[in-house]
């Protein structure tokens, strides 16, 4: 989604920009990105009513369970509007939506707005704590990776990495399951606990689920951090660092890491909005009231309104994560100000 | 107490007990219950794994069927205890509510109600609140999941505080099977009706009171203090944890976050047996099979159908889907249920018969057979092991279609298939297996229409009398052995598992239901 042009690291910026220009730089960014915006969710939201509406299954069918008949059934399918065309429901769809109304679930008839924001805490947690502890990682085990590239450790890291990719999330949480939940009894296999009811058991609970997410990133993470990392320590700003005496940590993390960041910053701007439209599989096997099985459960039932509500939920996230990631370029790169698009 | 008793004199209260629950597992208990240990204790409570969350709203119109494989059928019950239930020892349905349901004639049925119910918020549950709830449910508006039954009802009529007559609109003596199956069971408080708030803020009279619910975590419910079986409850908390996955729920309840759970598969069962946990295990008759379009040529030959019966081992299916541990499917009606007859085993496995079978229809067709089986994606497993079967048979070819979830159910309603796959399930065969084997009806996905089942499914249907259900029933095997309308490769009997040690007289009815308020915790 970006348009950056990528700096060579060993160029400076000509000038620094006023405080006003960099500030106009940002507004116009922000406005770029927002009218982006509009046809990007009106794609999603079409495109998964469309696949929902092709799903198998009726949720009259369903609503009225085994006990109905067929009359019964097509009476409830006009009553709640499924015996229209596609695009006239999924306009009307769009002009309640203009109006801030997302509609009411099918089944349970709740606000689908109050249903999304019900669960929102639960996945936002989640989906910052696996970020959290990918980064816990990522940052220390590139940095030496990196600055030990060929190492032992850099090859023992390499193939843990390319396990971690090559695992599905499901079968990770699983052995985490396997080993913390039920082998050393240190965390709940299932279930959640607020936060405002008991702060430790919420961490305890969010642990697992957050750690089968993090594991996936912090793997894709370290893998692209080590080598935007390895290519900039070739470069000749760090030998001048070096030969001035500067101690290694302090050139790996002041001149090598900010340079390196860029393919950093991208992705886990991408994958933090991945994390939240992506932890179906996490919240469904540790059993979380988050997003995530509020798609799943409406999917099942093909409850079109909650599921199209969720994709413009996670749609308008993805977008704002893309745009605030592209804001953090102009912080880590003045000359974006200028260049980016 | 006189339940369900024609006053013609059919006497339905000489129906013989014959056990259901099986007892096939070493950690199991026997019976319906667990063994008796002790007089009850007050206080404490319970969590429980159900296999999902509420599927509508708390409003009784809302909940699916009282049944144990999903939460609306223990959420239901937990909120409005119910007006009758099916007792799976004897499928016999007993009042627990309601004192009576009585009819002559089948057409004519009298509801008579307990002495002094109340609703949770103080208003009486009379005559009054029974007619207003169930016509309620027939409102074209509300999209009730019982709109079916509550559709058959002529009228109701209030005869007095406790009595309520209901007339129908055709003769039905199974009638109190379809009120002991569908939501028209519980009964919900008129002013909470006319309120509007059922759906968040249930009002009934059942054994526990909704206190709290995170959607897709937790349900607590509270001891209702006003429950009319007094010193029951015995629990103070009952809190159910909606988890869809069936290994997570033996895995919390491994690690202590539960004290029972629902298992929807015996591999499930014997898995939580391994655990130490105890295992109560509802026989039903019917279950996982092989069904046949009627309309299609190759299928709606009996010689194919017959064929497939002969070529298929249950036993090497088993193996292949659930490791062996199945129950036995030699039946329809399975061991130790009221209709079960050992005589009326299917036949046993034979290739070579069916192989005779099958060169017959080949040589007439000029060519080898061909169809096509529709499985869904759960069903896949089994899909492949039928498969390998009938790779033995020589001139057929089978094609295994394996589509998502919902579309076999979608096509076999349409008739868009030659041979599927269904879980069909029943403590009776009523009133699905009649829906089903009835010409006509919507629910005959397999368009069958055998004048000889018709009369025999109506003889089933229009007695009390359990030796003269039993004559039907008879029949009703010598023809499906005869007709082959499926093959019966699996039987689905849910389970309910729990950590014996915590809580006890653990008991169920429907398909596997726990009645919450007999149960009680040690130690407490």
């Amino acid at each position: 989604m970006t348009q950056l042009t990528t700096p060579t690291p060993t160029a400076r910026p000509a000038a620094a920009p006023s405080a006003g220009s960099r500030a106009a730089a940002v507004g116009r960014k922000l406005r770029t990105r927002l009218l982006h915006i509009v046809p990007v969710l009106l794609l999603v939201t079409f495109g998964s009513m469309l696949l929902v509406d092709l799903t198998p299954g009726d949720p009259a069918a369903t609503i009225l369970g085994e006990s109905a008949t067929p009359d019964q059934v097509a009476a409830l399918r006009q009553q709640l509007g499924l015996d229209r065309p596609l695009f006239v429901r999924y306009g009307e769809w769009i002009a309640h939506i203009a109006q801030g109304d997302f509609g009411r679930s099918i089944r349970s008839q709740q606000p689908v707005l109050d249903a999304i924001l019900e669960r929102l805490p639960v996945t936002i947690e989640l989906a910052i704590l696996a970020q959290i502890m990918a980064f816990l990682v990522v940052i220390p085990l590139a940095l030496y990776t990196a600055y030990r590239a060929g190492g032992r450790a850099d090859r023992l890291a390499n193939v843990v990495t390319s396990g971690l990719v090559s695992m599905p999330p499901f079968l990770t949480a699983l052995l985490l399951v396997f080993v913390f939940a039920l082998s050393l009894r240190a965390f709940p296999a299932t279930g959640w606990v607020r936060i405002a009811d008991d702060p430790l058991g919420n961490l305890r609970s969010a642990f697992l689920p957050a750690l089968a997410l993090a594991l996936t990133e912090l793997a894709v993470l370290t893998r692209v951090l080590r080598s935007d990392l390895i290519a900039t320590l070739q470069e000749d700003f760090i030998l001048s660092a070096k030969a001035k005496g500067l101690p290694t940590w302090y050139v790996l993390l002041r001149h090598a890491l900010r340079p390196s960041s860029f393919s950093l910053v991208t992705l886990a701007g991408l994958s933090l909005g991945r994390l939240i439209g992506g932890a179906v599989i996490v919240e469904t096997l540790f059993a979380l009231p988050g997003i995530g099985q509020l798609l799943v459960n409406s999917i099942l039932a093909k409850d079109a309104v909650v599921v199209q509500g969720v994709v413009v939920f996670v749609a308008i996230v993805y977008v704002a994560l893309n745009v605030l990631t592209d804001v953090f370029y102009t912080i880590l790169d003045p000359r974006t100000r200028v260049t980016g698009a | 107490m006189r339940f369900l008793r024609s006053r013609g004199g059919a006497a339905l209260a000489a129906i013989s007990a014959a056990l259901v629950l099986l007892a096939g597992c070493g950690g199991s208990t026997q019976g319906g219950a667990d063994e008796p240990s002790g007089p009850p204790q007050s206080g404490g409570s319970a969590t429980f794994g159900v296999t999902g969350d509420v599927s509508g709203t708390f409003d009784p119109a809302k909940l699916l069927s009282v049944s144990g494989t999903i939460a609306d059928g223990t959420v239901g019950s937990l909120l409005y205890g119910g007006l009758v239930e099916t007792d799976p020892k004897t499928q016999q349905v007993v009042p627990v509510m309601a004192k009576s349901l009585t009819s002559d004639d089948g057409t004519v049925w009298s509801l008579v109600l307990r002495d002094g119910l109340k609703f949770s918020d103080g208003t009486a549950f009379d005559a009054a609140a029974v007619k207003l709830n169930w016509e309620r449910h027939a409102d074209p508006a509300l999209a009730s999941g019982a709109r079916g039954v509550a559709s058959s009802f002529a009228s109701l009529e209030v005869v007095d505080p406790t009595t309520l007559r209901i007339t129908l609109k055709d003769i039905n003596f199974q009638f109190p099977r379809s009120l002991a199956l569908f939501a028209v069971n519980w009964i919900a408080s008129p002013a909470a009706i006319r309120a509007g708030t059922l759906g968040e803020n249930p009002v009934g009279a059942g054994p526990f009171l909704l206190k709290e619910r995170l959607r897709d975590d937790h349900m607590t419910f509270v001891r209702n203090p006003a429950y009319y079986d007094a010193p029951r409850p015995y629990l103070d908390q009952v809190v159910l944890r909606p988890i869809p996955d069936g290994a997570q729920r033996l895995n919390s309840a491994a690690t202590g976050q539960l004290d029972g759970l629902v298992a929807l598969t015996r591999n499930d069962a014997v898995q939580g047996e391994q655990q130490g946990l105890q295992v109560l295990s509802v026989a039903m008759s019917g279950g996982t099979s092989m069904y046949f379009n009627f309309a299609k040529p190759t299928s709606g030959d009996v010689r194919f159908r017959q064929a497939m019966r002969l070529a298929i081992d249950n036993a090497a299916v088993s193996e292949a889907v659930e490791q062996g541990n199945g129950p036995e499917t030699s039946t329809f009606f399975a061991p130790d249920t009221a209709f079960y007859d050992q005589a009326a085993a299917f036949p046993k496995p034979d290739l070579a018969a069916a192989q005779k079978l099958i060169d017959e229809m080949a040589a007439e067709r000029g060519g080898p057979i061909s169809f096509t089986f529709l499985v869904d994606q759960r069903n896949e497993q089994l899909g492949t092991a039928v498969q390998t079967q009938l790779a033995a048979l020589k001139n057929l070819d089978m094609k295994l279609e394996v589509a998502s979830q919902f579309l076999p159910t979608q096509r076999q309603a349409s008739g868009d298939y030659e041979v599927s796959v269904q879980n069909n399930f029943n403590l009776d065969p009523e009133p699905r297996i009649g829906l089903l084997l009835q010409p006509g009806n919507a629910r005959n996905f397999l368009r069958y229409d055998n004048p000889e089942m018709t009369a025999v499914m109506q003889a089933g249907r229009a007695t009390q009398d359990l030796e003269q259900r039993k004559a039907a029933y008879r029949k009703f095997d010598e023809i499906v052995n005869r007709d082959v309308p499926w093959v019966l490769f699996l039987r689905a009997n849910p389970n309910v598992l729990w950590d014996g040690s915590k809580l006890r007289d653990i008991s169920v009815f429907e398909d596997g239901i726990v009645h919450w308020d007999r149960v009680w915790r040690a130690g407490t």
